[in-house]
């Protein structure tokens, strides 16, 4: 206490330099910062105090396995993290690379999202600026909440008993992307509606009081000014998808190489996902750290979606009224 | 019943309901041409509503319901033959809030032309400039055309929604209590705007300000839950209100 109010008085004296001062390190200075704010006059600060620790503890423990796990990834995969793996595909025995999961992983998350993402979005418009509220539109929207947590194996059930058997399909790329997509849709209906609803009424109104229609206000005005929040969405929905094992297991079989054919077992396709799972089921030392360089990538990539995601909608949204 | 064209904006007998909730009740009157009417009255009397059913408006609200005939420039804007999109060309509309697009301010003023079939560059650009400088925001905005429409202060984005009405040169304008949410400075500059617009424009401002209303307009409406109680010259009524409601609404004993 006494220091802080000989810096002030230090500071008002303007001639700092001849002032002679205690030098106060940084450590001395933490210390004191620490006792100010364990100083406790009464019982009611303490019980302050006590909650106050109690909440950064548990903050703590709640943001702690995000850098468990970045600090597991980089220990135990970052060694085997080689530009090989990248860019060769698996030889004899495993040995090898990833490249099959990484371009199989980006071809599914394509077939997905060009199925899912303009079906969605579409129907998000539909709902949100076309449908009347009422029973249609919480129908909707009850069903797609509903969908939205439904568990990723259910999906992968779903996918393999009505898009691989029942419209005999077959495993592959096809089946596997569609599952994603479906996947896919309810988070990107949602959001898409969500981020329509911010759009102000009565932006609509100035274009519709310009003369405009119905449609030409929806596509250059309302979708315009919600399409930071679509395209975030999108992405969040595109890293979840990205990272899913259950719906692929029975849908996309998998490959050693890249698929070669639309359908058929030409087409079966391997992803990052459910490479990890299977090099982390494999007793060989070579596959489990494999796995882990496999899982750091992965991790790498839904990371990198969803920067660009918080990157749009941060930069987007401030220049929105 | 028309004989010769007297007025652009004539309404007869409109009543508006929402729902079972009358709004507007049997509402006659005529605005002058060239001349800015302002409608005055207490905090849901219906001005809005009166305002947005001239340009059909409210058409888009589900359980929107009217009665009676609007004529502009003689014609029924209800009538079977009225095209809704043509009418919104012909009778601008400045809201309550400034509400720019989110898209530069060029794009804003260029879009009602846009609409209505104007491709050529050129003269977009032309339309730009007359737009901004009859909105008498050119000189602020001229180096800046193609910065984003929401960075400009709440004044000049008003007056940017001000110029993008004007662009598609429409003969009524109309003003939803244009200036009360922009500041005292702000403010006086669109109040001297309108004025100087209606030289050119048939002008109908909806506003809870009295003093507002006697210092811009010519004619005045006062309106008083849904019914029109007064509508005559502002001096007129300013001096000498002839209905009681009148007078405590602009002694501000109502409202």
């Amino acid at each position: 206490m006494s220091s802080d109010s000989c810096a002030t008085s230090g500071a008002a004296n303007e001639t700092a330099s001849s002032a002679p001062e205690p030098e106060i390190g940084p450590t001395r200075r933490s210390l004191l910062w620490l006792k100010s704010q364990l100083l406790v006059k009464t019982r009611r600060e303490a019980k302050d105090l006590l909650l106050k620790i109690l909440f950064a503890i548990t903050t703590l423990i709640v943001i702690l396995p995000f850098f468990l796990i970045v600090i597991q990834l980089a220990v135990t995969g970052l060694s085997g993290l080689t530009l090989d793996l990248f860019t060769t595909f698996p030889g004899a025995s495993l040995t090898g690379g990833i490249r099959n999961a990484i371009v199989g992983t980006i071809l599914l998350v394509l077939v997905a999202g060009g199925v899912g993402i303009p079906l969605s979005v579409l129907g998000a418009v539909y709902i949100s600026e076309y449908s009347p509220p009422g029973r249609i539109r919480s129908t909707v929207e009850f069903a797609s909440d509903v969908l939205a947590g439904i568990p990723s194996i259910v999906f992968g059930a779903f996918g393999f008993a009505f898009i691989v058997v029942f419209l005999n399909v077959g495993m592959g790329l096809v089946s596997g992307g569609l599952t994603l997509a479906f996947m896919m849709m309810p988070t990107v209906l949602r959001t898409t509606q969500e981020a329509l609803r911010q759009v102000p009424v009565s932006l609509r109104e100035a274009s519709f009081a310009l003369g405009a229609t119905k449609w030409t206000t929806t596509w250059r005005v309302t979708i315009r000014a919600a399409f930071p929040g679509i395209v975030t969405g999108v992405l969040l929905a595109i890293g979840r998808v990205m990272g899913e094992t259950a719906p692929l297991i029975f849908t996309s079989g998998n490959s050693l190489t890249t698929p070669t054919s639309i359908l058929g077992p030409a087409s079966w396709v391997a992803s990052l996902p459910f490479t990890i799972w299977a090099y982390v089921s494999d007793p060989r030392p070579y596959l489990q750290v494999k796995a882990q360089s496999t899982a750091l990538a992965l991790l790498v990539m839904v990371l990198a979606v969803d920067v660009v995601a918080n990157y749009i909608s941060r930069k987007v949204t401030r220049r929105l009224v | 019943m028309m004989t010769a064209r007297t007025h652009q904006i004539e309404v007869y007998d409109l009543s508006t309901w929402f729902g079972p909730k009358a709004v507007l009740k049997n509402i006659t009157c005529h605005f002058s041409d060239n001349a800015v009417t302002a409608i005055m009255g207490p905090s849901g009397c219906g001005k809005s509503t009166f305002l947005r059913t001239i340009n059909r408006l409210n058409d888009m609200i589900g359980n929107f319901r009217m009665k009676g005939r609007i004529l502009l420039e003689g014609e029924d804007i209800y009538g079977p033959q009225a095209n809704v999109y043509e009418l919104r060309r012909k009778i601008g509309m400045v809201f309550q809030r400034p509400n720019p697009f989110p898209m530069s301010i060029r794009d804003n003023v260029k879009y009602g032309p846009r609409l209505h079939g104007v491709k050529d560059d050129n003269e977009l650009d032309a339309i730009v400039e007359k737009s901004l400088k009859r909105a008498a925001l050119w000189d602020e905005v001229k180096d800046g055309l193609d910065e984003p429409a929401p960075n400009l202060s709440g004044g000049q984005q008003q007056r940017l929604c001000i110029a993008r009405a004007l662009s598609v040169d429409p003969p009524v304008l109309l003003m939803d209590e244009p200036v009360s949410s922009l500041d005292p400075i702000s403010a006086q500059k669109i109040e001297n705007l309108i004025v100087e617009l209606k030289k050119d424009y048939t002008i109908i401002m909806v506003t809870h300000n009295v003093q507002q209303a006697f210092r811009v307009s010519d004619q005045a409406a006062f309106l008083y839950l849904g019914e029109l109680i007064e509508f005559d010259k502002t001096r007129r009524i300013a001096e000498a209100p002839a209905d009681e409601r009148t007078e405590a609404f602009i002694t501000g004993r109502i409202g």
